[in-house]
């Protein structure tokens, strides 16, 4: 692949994910930097079984565009490092909630596309000890 | 039979005795939402098997049996953190503690099923408990024994970390047929549901012979939904 044809996939790629249907994201790193970002959300529904016995879990995947992203984050050097995402749950950005990434959720990295997709689990306060 | 009633007693106790933590429910579910797990953990207690051993009984009296009773648990948990330090401008040291100090969903939520298995392991063993035969009174059954509890591996996809587990309750009972002539059954006990008060003290659960048949329910009856 030439570097002509690299340029024109980075920049469909900036298009499809960080274009239109992107969503801004805030990123809070284990350095203690903040960064924001523009992000595609998925969000969906999906049957588990641990056991006989069916779950239905919600999912959230959060697709950067490795160029953008931490690279921190992105050369895979998860082990030990948590991060803390706050970015939108609806379609119109009208509504935040906080997300958290760590070593137990591998995040998906494709090297071809240019993405990283990340599967953050749900962030809630930390009950506070009277 | 004596077995619904022994399932609704160790229904009933743990559910006496969660102290709101964990819901007991008496049927085994096909489908929790993760959403309701992260806020109560559910207990489903449900009849598994009952092995009649033919040395053990009579042909026209009592038969004996080990019944088996499954408990499925079921848990989930988010991942904890200090939001309110993250929401608030925080400076690089305020995120970097704040983030360090986050506990993922992974290890609260083996935590929390470890001490779920705790918390119903310590009512289902209770001497008290078992002397009572949750709440029946002494004698209802014997051999009561947990005999294996399972934990499966956590759920990898999801917002949530969701792990299930199993344990298989194992007791002696002695089955009587209360009618010498065979009753027609009609697919569910609906008069032993109604019997079954999850918020009744377990000791007034008790076995009454009379609910768990209809004695309007014949087997003419029977005849005349089919056809015949």
């Amino acid at each position: 692949m030439s570097v002509a044809e690299r340029a024109l996939m980075e920049n469909e790629n900036a298009d499809f994910v960080e274009g239109e249907f992107s969503l801004p994201v805030t990123l809070f790193g284990p350095d203690g930097n903040t960064y924001p970002l523009s992000a595609t959300i998925f969000r969906n529904a999906r049957s588990e079984r641990p056991t006989d016995d069916g779950v239905i879990v919600r999912e959230t995947i959060v697709v950067l565009r490795i160029t953008s992203a931490p690279t921190r984050l992105t050369t895979g050097a998860l082990v030990g490092d948590k991060w803390a995402i706050y970015m939108p749950v609806d379609a119109l950005g009208q509504n935040y909630a906080w997300y958290a990434l760590d070593s137990s959720r591998a995040s998906m990295f494709d090297d071809t596309l240019g993405h990283v997709r990340l599967y953050p689990t749900k962030l809630i306060q930390t009950p506070v000890k009277s | 039979m004596q077995f619904q009633a022994v399932k609704a007693a160790i229904q009933a106790t743990l559910t006496a005795q969660a102290n709101g933590f964990f819901l007991t429910v008496g049927s085994a579910q096909r489908s929790t939402s993760s959403d309701d797990l992260q806020v109560l953990p559910v207990v489903q207690v449900y009849f598994h098997q009952t092995e009649f051993d033919p040395a053990r009984g009579t042909n026209r009296g009592r038969k004996n049996g080990d019944v088996t009773y499954k408990v499925a648990l079921l848990i989930a948990a988010p991942s904890q953190g200090d939001i309110s330090t993250l929401s608030q401008n925080p400076t690089f040291s305020e995120v970097a503690q704040a983030i360090q100090n986050m506990i993922p969903a992974n290890d609260l939520a083996d935590a929390a099923f470890d001490q779920l298995v705790s918390d119903v392991w310590n009512i289902l063993e209770n001497p008290v408990n078992i002397g009572a035969c949750f709440g029946l009174g002494p004698g209802a059954f014997s051999n009561f024994w947990i005999s294996s509890v399972q934990k499966s591996a956590p759920v990898t996809q999801g917002e949530a970390v969701v792990i299930a587990g199993s344990a298989d309750i194992t007791l002696r009972l002695n089955e009587i047929p209360v009618s010498a002539t065979p009753v027609a059954g009609n697919g569910s006990d609906t008069k032993l549901a109604a019997a079954i008060d999850q918020t009744a003290d377990p000791k007034t659960v008790g076995f009454n012979p009379n609910v768990v048949r209809d004695p309007k329910f014949s087997t003419e009856d029977l005849g005349q939904k089919v056809g015949n």
